[in-house]
């Protein structure tokens, strides 16, 4: 399945726009992304999954393998936003809700970082 | 983690938990609730590792709330800050700890081991632990195994964490203690670790743990699903949902049923939700829309999602009709006229739809009674029956019963004010005519009105088993706990209509008691209760007695109830029933292989006809990579690897385990009132044969079959094999090559044990597949 992930940059804050369907393989190229922008100091980040058609059992443990290399290793912080409704209660079961903030609208994750 | 989720985790049963939401709470607590609550557990902490961590948590949330956490100025560069944390105090390491500047814990990772060398205690070389878990040096982990085994949780939790992530071979040796491990948390790590050394006993350990009584544990099981290949995960979600009934679990495995959509998911979950519940019916349902949205959404079958919808819409009307016409005609013999009236019209209500008129044409061939045959041509060749005429509700009582029970069948809208007055004009009545009360209580359930549980109280206690039944169902709906407190009144009936109704309703209320019921009723030495126990299948989910008919066919294959046992794969074409059948034809008699392989067969042809296996699928190949399956099956029941689960929780083998205090106490339950001298005299011949019953005898002169034993004791003379790591489980080889492996309580066989020649007596439960005799150890003399 098809997948992109886009940074854009905005003050100190690493916007991840994350579009099509999410499987571990969306997880590793995501990692790989943040694996450098972490080594280039940033510690900021919002996953935005707006356009994610879907997040798949490998994709959210990729995804708690993100959040916890930011939060635990970096004590970065991490806003999640735009997920549907599904995709939200997988992530609370799965925990990375408690390591991860969450925000309806990306502005609204953004505040949250500032 | 937020100060909420915070507050959450330190209120769960697990201390492991609540140390996890400390650690949390020192890292990150600053809010004044957090530190409320915090003060509040000091006085109930029962934990004494718990009790450690408060004050350093109080301590770190207090500074945050007044603005003071720093290691100062001083600690500005990396060096600085390991030199600081090994001559600091206790309260000096942790504000380190916690310190922003430490924010890039990896350019202290080579450091790690004298950070932990060097922490002041053990909650303070838990938190070292948490701090570097991600990025602790590979050459350093071994230092770590040895904190496996140290006395605070939080280090043997935290290390152990480490050890699953960087390097889970390390740890092959200790898995079998981890994974009995009481603490939830150890357990499941232990889990995810075992996963990257043998996926196949990580599954195992994964579906016990889901199966399990506890709430906690089956969440547990739940969370680490993710980390487990989904196509293996899925059937276990679908049997968990089959048997499940707290609500928010349900919806949780729908979540990962949805997130991971299978296109055959909807099928099988639609065969568990006509099985249950109204309340579980719903979550069923709505797990079923999510998973057909989400394969909407996905565009998964690539432009054929329209296509797939009518498929499924097409099946579920054929199965639920054919459902219920295999219930009915389970119902005939015996069956009045007025019973037979109202079950024509309740199935001709379904011959609008053609696919249904369709589905009941080809039950024409089914193998039945001509009775039942005579009852599906007449069905097929009626025309379909449409609604109840609305004006005969004021003319109601002049009709003859025939009419009354026709136009009950057919009501469907309750709210109707001359509907209401005409089941008014029954129940009142409500055993004047048992028949038309029956069919009342039916059809008041269906359109799920509510108002008449007084009268079903007293058809409960009515001779006609029709109107008995329909009012358990009712009650069953809508008078839960009262009827519960009785049913097993109705489980003893010997009336086959009201035990099954009564099977039914356990079921939709507890299904593990209704399987154990089901259970008790094939070990059971009766051949007309083991063709009972069959029949009373259909009324579950396939998937939820698929595991109890497998075993019972493969150590009972009486070729009669080999056939029986089959017509369910028959019935219930399903994917995950393929291989179990071609596992099943290698373990029958040879008499029955042949069966196994055309029922095997049939059902894969079913399931290709109706689209549900992948298009490339081929039976020769699929039976090659079955035969490999089945190997690697053997080898491993041959030679268990330590942590595997039959080794590590051997009572999961005992699915036909039945104590003779079991059989004592059903006995006594069933005579109780008949409990008098005639039985005393009985009972001592009984316990003048039991002594011999009792008497020890050889291993030697014991026949070897797989199944339960009705031994009770046994002697057994053999050299040690192997000790597992607890010293609870000792595996000896007797003089005749008999395997053997005997339980006993932790630590009572030791390592040097092996090799060794020992004489136990032993009672021995069970006698698995590849014929190792499983016992709960007695006493012993060793030579």
């Amino acid at each position: 399945m098809n997948f992109s992930i886009v940074h854009e940059q905005n003050k100190d804050i690493c916007i991840m726009r994350i579009s099509g369907y999410f499987s571990s393989e969306t997880g590793d190229a995501l990692a790989q992304k943040i694996e450098e922008l972490l080594r280039k100091g940033m510690i900021k980040f919002v996953f935005d999954f707006a356009d994610c058609a879907s997040i798949n059992s490998p994709g959210a443990a990729a995804i708690l393998d993100i959040v916890l290399r930011i939060h635990d290793d970096f004590r970065g912080k991490i806003i999640i936003t735009n997920l549907r409704s599904l995709m939200h209660n997988l992530f609370e079961m799965v925990g990375i809700f408690p390591l991860a903030g969450s925000a309806e609208m990306l502005e609204a994750a953004l505040i949250d970082l500032e | 983690m937020h100060d909420r989720e915070i507050i959450e985790n330190l209120q769960l049963p697990f201390a492991s938990f609540r140390l996890f939401a400390l650690e949390q709470a020192i890292k990150t607590g600053n809010t004044r609730e957090l530190l409320t609550f915090l003060d509040q557990m000091s006085d109930t902490e029962d934990s004494s590792e718990c009790q450690v961590l408060l004050p350093y948590a109080k301590a770190a949330v207090q500074s945050r709330l007044v603005g003071s956490v720093s290691v100062g100025e001083n600690a500005d560069t990396s060096a600085n800050i390991s030199q600081k944390f090994i001559g600091e105090s206790d309260d000096g390491q942790i504000a380190i700890l916690i310190d922003p500047v430490l924010a890039n814990v990896t350019v202290q990772a080579t450091r790690a081991v004298d950070w932990l060398k060097a922490a002041k205690n053990d909650a303070i070389a838990a938190l070292v632990l948490s701090t570097f878990a991600r990025v602790w040096p590979e050459s350093e982990l071994e230092e770590l195994k040895p904190l496996l085994f140290s006395k605070s949780l939080s280090v043997r939790t935290n290390a152990l964490q480490i050890l699953i992530q960087k390097s889970p071979a390390l740890i092959t040796s200790n898995l079998p203690e981890l994974l009995t491990s009481k603490d939830l948390r150890f357990r499941a790590l232990a889990i995810r670790g075992l996963a990257s050394i043998d996926m196949d006993e990580a599954l195992a350990h994964f579906d016990f743990l889901l199966n399990s009584a506890s709430s906690e544990k089956k969440l547990a099981a739940l969370q680490i699903s993710i980390h487990l290949p989904f196509d293996r995960v899925c059937p276990c979600l679908v049997r968990f949902i089959a048997v499940e009934h707290d609500v928010s679990l349900l919806a949780k495995a729908g979540v990962l049923l949805a997130s991971n959509p299978d296109p055959d998911v909807p099928f099988r979950l639609w065969e568990i939700a006509l099985q249950s519940s109204s309340k579980k019916q719903a979550v069923v349902k709505n797990i079923i829309r999510s998973v057909c949205d989400e394969i909407k959404i996905t565009r998964m079958l690539a432009g054929e999602e329209g296509a797939y919808m009518l498929r499924l819409q097409r099946w579920i009307y054929r199965y639920s009709a054919l459902t219920m016409l295999r219930e009915y005609i389970d119902l005939l013999p015996g069956a009045s006229d007025s019973q037979i009236l109202e079950m024509e019209t309740r199935l001709k209500s379904f011959l609008k739809n053609d696919e249904t008129r369709e589905a009941f044409v080809e039950a024409q061939n089914w193998p039945v009674s001509e009775n039942a045959l005579n009852f599906i041509r007449k069905l097929v060749q009626a025309k379909s029956e449409v609604v109840a005429d609305k004006n005969t509700a004021k003319s109601f009582c002049a009709l003859s019963l025939n009419e009354k029970i026709r136009y009950v069948t057919l009501l469907d809208e309750p709210d109707k004010r001359d509907v209401t007055e005409v089941f008014q004009t029954i129940m009142q009545n409500v055993m004047a005519e048992p028949d038309l009360s029956a069919t009342a209580f039916r059809t008041a359930l269906k359109m799920g009105c509510g108002d008449f549980v007084e009268f079903s109280r007293t058809a409960l206690s009515s001779s006609n088993t029709n109107l008995q039944s329909a009012a358990l169902e009712y009650m069953a709906e809508f008078a839960t706990d009262e009827l519960l407190l009785k049913l097993g009144l109705y489980l003893k009936s010997l009336d086959l209509r009201v035990k099954r109704t009564a099977l039914r309703v356990l079921k939709k209320q507890d299904q593990d008691q209704a399987l154990s019921s089901l259970k008790a009723m094939l070990l059971q030495n009766d051949m007309q209760q083991h063709h009972s126990a069959i029949s009373c299948m259909v009324h579950f989910p396939f998937s939820s007695v698929r595991p109890l008919l497998l075993e019972f066919l493969q150590n009972f294959p009486s070729l009669e109830l080999l056939k029986t046992g089959l017509c369910l794969f028959q019935a219930n074409p399903d994917p995950d029933s393929l291989y179990p059948l071609f596992r099943l034809q290698r373990q029958v008699a040879s008499e029955g292989k042949a069966i196994v392989g055309e029922v095997l067969d049939f059902v894969a042809e079913s399931l290709q006809a109706e689209n549900r296996l992948a298009k490339d699928f081929s039976i020769n190949a699929a039976r090659q990579d079955w035969q490999k399956q089945y190997n690697q099956e053997q080898e491993k029941l041959r030679m268990p690897a330590p942590y595997s689960l039959q080794m590590t929780f051997p009572e999961t083998l005992r699915a036909f385990k039945k104590t003779s205090s079991d059989f004592i106490r059903e006995i006594y339950e069933r005579y109780k009132s008949a409990f008098n001298v005639y039985f005393v005299v009985v009972a001592i011949l009984f316990v003048v044969a039991g002594i011999k019953l009792y008497w020890p005898v050889s291993s030697a002169a014991v026949k070897v079959v797989s199944g339960a034993i009705a031994q009770n004791s046994l002697k057994v003379d053999g050299k040690v094999t192997m000790i597992d790591a607890r010293g609870e489980k000792i595996f000896l080889e007797d003089t005749e090559g008999r395997k053997h492996m005997v339980v006993a309580s932790r630590g009572t066989w030791s390592k040097s044990m092996i090799n060794t020649q020992l004489k136990l007596a032993v009672t021995p439960f069970r006698i698995n597949q590849t014929g190792l005799v499983i016992s709960q150890f007695q006493s012993f003399d060793k030579r």
